[in-house]
């Protein structure tokens, strides 16, 4: 397509410049010869003072008195600058051969300089009124940035530094390849890695590009996959390039889950704040809401311009008057996710106050929306939620289970309550009065001794797995030889009585109903001493197993679990077993120990029930009778279902026990602090009831969901 | 972009920087990373990869190349960021050299051609990326073929690849290549006003949208604005009958003014957001080298200096030969 043709009549005359004077900031100049007005400004030593510039090549603007910007090219060796537009300002100004132009530093640093045209040599004897056709070429009226990159091409072509082609057309290849596709296609669809993704998200992602404009309230349902909606949303931004700077708040106990799945899922490596000394040094970072808000850090997290903002567990900003929520609203954000499956707890204001932070005035005021929405009877039922549907449709995106065409199979429980032998039985006893009794004698930190409180709690849950953990954990400590007086009398007792315990009971369960499976089976336990004892005990009898801890290197954790998968019938993992990896093609699963932090339970299980499993899934839980686990075990399994739950409800309903003690901190308290095995009973019952109001308060909340977000069926 | 496009891309850019590539089991390359190279890779000394989803999934420790991977992403980026330019021959028959447009009320003038003479004439390819970015990014690649012979240029869109089969990248032993005295700089400085020119019409179309957008919701931070400090003002004139009533009116104008400043705040995210900005990169150049037949034009400019003397004197010895015979 032909654009354009220039026309150079004759070849330019070298002009004449004379300088008239020069100052320290400006000169003043003739120009003689046609050269200027074809573009060219031919600089004399004394002008070269005014632009002392190092490279080869220099991009240089000019602005003239009527503010006109004229882009130039400095050539530094061959001494001339070049601009297409010096000729323009001559007709505009009707300047003359032998007229006083000046040129003065406006800003070195960025290499910008005054055009002026000083007084003329004669009066204008031009008719003012005279038809002068001028065709004014106006330069681009947009903010318009040229790559400096750009001049180094240039110079490479004026000095023949000629490259080979193939090398050429790689980076031709390569830019091609980064050029954005269009919009209707989503490339992070293609970057996802061990992603399954169902309609309803590609909705959803979609919906927040297209129509939201990257600021959304994100409620789908439990476990319909949010956090990969936002991964997806995430990556799509990050590749097409309208995000660089993220930053996730999260709950603390979050983090590392998050940046698992973002890495393993997406290939995107977020940093922890804890290793982030300058917010400013990372562009992908997340952090706690706590965290970010604190004292020390809330300055540097407020200048900080993201691109990018996503609030996980966002009912946490329901309360306008919070500090949560008048820091999250402080942040500067382009973009902004809020995930939540209750935007609603307990009142419609909480909407209200989470709508503020996404889209401030869509719901109008909060005065307004009392009038227009709140019935004085009810706080969570609005008064016309046919138009409230409406005005949140702008910005919100939820989805149930039920509108989903994705099967969700079911969870079955099985618990196997086995009483100790009366070894082991002794043993636990042993164990459980002298943890009490020492546990608060010892520091809570490390010391020389090398024992705190943490191990004699970690002696417990060992115990809890099996004698032959215990039994390898002691002696250890036993033969370490630094445990003396009777601390290490206490020790070696309790050594030798570990290593004098039958086969316990719930071993011989286990094997029992090894046998009865005819099907493919993962064995979860905390410890590597149980661990090993089972491997020993299945090997013996000719399983063939699958071990799986995290001593293994990557190609090893990848072998073992295509032996599972291809040959092997059992598979025995510690916690470590199967993050991130596609394991159901398993359904039955044993829990032979059960952790007190009921996450990590449901995190077991999310290995293999979980969105993209097509068949139902039995959970087997070993406890023995009358022992910590047994009241654990009736705490999570009786109170609050643990084990029927959908994946993330388990995170909700603790978030409604309110206590800043995680359960697990709360169990080991009640363990150390009470006096005999019945206080700790009630102490457990006690505890039991409140989770079961936790539960409540739950499941009240999803109807109160159900209730204001969908119409009524 | 196929998996194919991607494998050449990542190859080539392993045989650039020169690092040994080998394949270790189907669909499982391995480089051996030397030590120039070790920082754009993570300080590793050997990398084993796959392009391979599948084989990625069952052996997690490879790295994965494909779209949108982190490693991709990096070379893609550090490629782009190298300017290079190169030049080729084209491998055609010589072509007729251009004419200069003929200015009307001009006869047109005839040239002289030298027969059995050939000459590569320069032409310039430049290759442009120009970026959109806003609350959305665009990118739109073009090059420009400027002519500094016939003073044209001609902008199109998409990159200026050559067909390797018809350029070599020498030129033919004993065809001179013209110098074309073009200012390269003049020739690129028109290219980026072509460019603007041609990019005008989009840049309008995202302000126009985008200007839109902004309006929307400016108008409504503004509506909010305005009814939060109306239920403020209202609320001050009922404080009078507050006991603190200078307390509580010093209240209320603390949250109006902090309103204002959560509103200019929040009106200057989104003049960010929705503000354009446009960036015009070079990406690299190509000189071709066109046979034309002929010499190149500087010794043509000569040779006709030269025949006008030599037409002075046949004038005059014409003059001489007029003279009428009986």
């Amino acid at each position: 397509m032909l654009i354009e043709q220039t026309v150079r009549e004759r070849r330019v005359k070298s002009p004449l410049i004379r300088v008239s004077n020069v100052g320290e900031k400006s000169l003043a100049f003739r120009v003689k010869g046609k050269a200027f007005q074809e573009g060219y400004l031919f600089l004399s030593e004394e002008m070269k003072v005014l632009f002392p510039f190092k490279e080869d090549l220099s991009s240089i603007t000019f602005i003239d008195e009527d503010e006109v910007v004229h882009s130039a090219i400095y050539h530094r060796t061959r001494g001339y600058m070049v601009c297409l537009t010096f000729g323009e300002w001559w007709e505009r100004h009707k300047l003359r051969e032998g007229d006083l132009l000046g040129i003065e530093i406006m800003d070195l640093s960025q290499r910008k300089y005054r055009l002026t045209h000083e007084k003329p040599q004669e009066e204008d004897n031009a008719d003012p009124d005279s038809d002068v056709k001028l065709s004014i070429r106006t330069t681009a009226d947009f903010p318009l940035n040229y790559n400096p990159l750009n001049l180094e091409v240039l110079r490479k072509l004026i000095l023949n530094e000629f490259s080979p082609y193939s090398e050429t057309a790689l980076i031709l290849k390569g830019e091609e390849m980064n050029a954005n596709p269009t919009s209707e296609e989503l490339i992070s669809l293609k970057t996802c890695f061990g992603v399954t993704t169902y309609e309803h998200q590609i909705h959803t992602v979609k919906l927040v590009l297209e129509n939201l404009n990257g600021r959304a309230l994100l409620a789908d349902e439990v476990g319909l996959g949010k956090t990969i909606e936002a991964g997806l949303i995430l990556k799509e931004y990050l590749l097409r390039g309208v995000v660089k700077r993220v930053l996730i708040l999260t709950p603390a106990s979050l983090i590392t889950q998050w940046q698992q799945e973002l890495k393993s899922k997406f290939d995107l490596s977020f940093r922890n704040h804890q290793e982030v000394n300058d917010w400013e040094s990372s562009d992908l970072v997340i952090a706690s809401l706590d965290t970010a808000k604190s004292q020390k850090n809330q300055k540097s997290v407020q200048n900080i311009p993201y691109d990018l903002l996503i609030v996980d567990e966002a009912h946490k900003l329901k309360n306008k008057k919070t500090q949560n929520w008048k820091f999250v609203n402080s942040i500067r954000a382009k973009y902004l996710l809020m995930l939540t499956a209750t935007p609603i707890q307990n009142d419609l204001i909480e909407l209200f106050n989470l709508i503020a932070i996404l889209k401030p005035g869509l719901l109008s005021t909060q005065q307004k929306f009392k009038n227009d929405f709140l019935s004085n009877s009810d706080k969570r039922m609005p008064k016309n939620p046919v138009k409230l549907r409406e005005m949140l449709s702008e910005i919100m995106i939820r989805h149930r289970r039920s509108d989903t065409l994705i099967k969700f199979p079911q969870r079955f429980v099985h618990t196997e309550s086995v009483a100790l032998n009366d070894d082991e039985a002794k043993l636990y006893e042993e164990l459980t009065e002298f943890i009490r009794r020492r546990y608060f004698t010892l520091p809570t930190q490390n010391n020389p001794r090398g024992i705190n409180r943490l191990t004699l709690i970690l002696l417990q849950k060992l115990m809890g797995s099996s004698t032959q953990a215990l039994e390898r954990a002691l002696a250890k400590m036993v033969n370490s030889n630094f445990y003396k007086d009777d601390f290490g009398h206490s020790l070696r007792k309790l050594l030798d009585m570990a290593r004098n315990t039958r086969l316990s009971r719930k071993a011989e369960i286990m094997l029992e109903l090894v046998g009865s499976l005819n099907e493919k089976v993962i064995i979860f336990t905390q410890f590597r001493g149980t661990q090993d004892f089972l491997h020993e005990i299945l090997e013996k009898k000719g399983y063939l197993i699958s071990i799986f801890n995290g001593q293994l290197s990557q190609s090893e954790k990848d072998a073992c679990i295509e032996a599972f998968r291809n040959k092997n019938q059992i598979l025995i993992s510690t916690e470590s077993g199967g993050e991130g990896r596609n394991l159901q093609f398993c359904k039955v699963m044993i829990n032979y120990d059960l952790p007190w932090n009921p996450m990590r339970i449901e995190q077991r299980i999310g290995r293999i029930h979980r969105l993209g499993q097509t068949q139902d899934v039995h959970i087997i839980n070993l406890s023995a009778k009358d022992t910590i686990e047994s009241y654990v075990l009736e705490l999570l399994d009786r109170k609050i279902n643990l084990f029927r739950l959908i994946i993330g409800e388990l995170e909700m309903i603790l978030g409604n026990l309110h206590s800043k003690k995680t359960l697990e901190q709360i169990i080991i308290d009640i363990v150390t602090l009470s006096p005999n095995r019945e206080t700790m009973k009630r102490k457990f019952q006690n505890l039991g009831d409140k989770l079961e109001q936790a539960l409540k308060t739950h499941q009240d909340i999803t109807q109160a969901q159900e209730e204001v977000l969908h119409d009524e069926e | 972009m196929t998996r194919n496009k991607i494998q050449d891309l990542v190859f080539s850019f392993m045989n650039l920087f020169k690092i040994p590539c080998r394949s270790t089991q189907e669909g499982i390359w391995q480089i051996t990373i030397p030590d120039s190279e070790k920082a754009f890779f993570n300080g590793f000394q050997e990398l084993s990869f796959t392009f391979d989803r599948e084989v990625a999934e069952k052996h997690r420790d490879l790295e994965m190349i494909a779209e949108g991977s982190y490693l991709l992403k990096k070379i893609v980026e550090r490629l782009i960021g190298i300017p290079k330019v190169s030049r080729m021959y084209k491998l055609a028959k010589p072509e007729l050299p251009p004419i200069e447009p003929t200015e009307p009320g001009k006869t047109t003038e005839l040239m002289v051609i030298s027969p059995g003479k050939v000459h590569y004439r320069q032409q310039v390819i430049f290759n442009f990326k120009v970026g959109f970015l806003s609350d959305a990014r665009k990118e739109r690649l073009f090059s420009v073929l400027a002519d500094p012979a016939n003073h044209k240029i001609y902008l199109k869109k998409g990159l200026g690849n050559l067909d390797p089969a018809r350029y070599q990248e020498t030129p033919e032993p004993g065809v001179p290549t013209e110098e074309s005295g073009e200012d390269i700089l003049r020739l690129y400085l028109q290219s980026c006003r072509q460019l603007e020119a041609a990019i005008g019409p989009e840049v309008e179309e995202i302000r126009s949208r985008n200007s839109g957008l902004f309006e929307a919701e400016f108008a409504r931070h503004q509506g909010f604005l305005e009814e939060q400090k109306k239920e403020l003002l209202k609320k001050k004139e009922n404080v009078c009958f507050h006991l603190y009533f200078f307390q509580k009116e010093e209240e209320i104008d603390r949250a109006i003014k902090d309103l204002e400043t959560d509103h200019e705040r929040k009106v200057a995210e989104l003049k960010e957001k929705y503000g354009l900005k446009v960036e015009i990169g070079l990406i690299n150049a190509i000189v071709l080298g066109v046979p034309t037949v002929g010499v190149p034009a500087s010794q043509i400019k000569k040779k006709r200096r030269e025949m006008a003397m030599s037409q002075v004197t046949v004038v005059s010895s014409a003059k001489l030969e007029a003279l009428p015979v009986a």
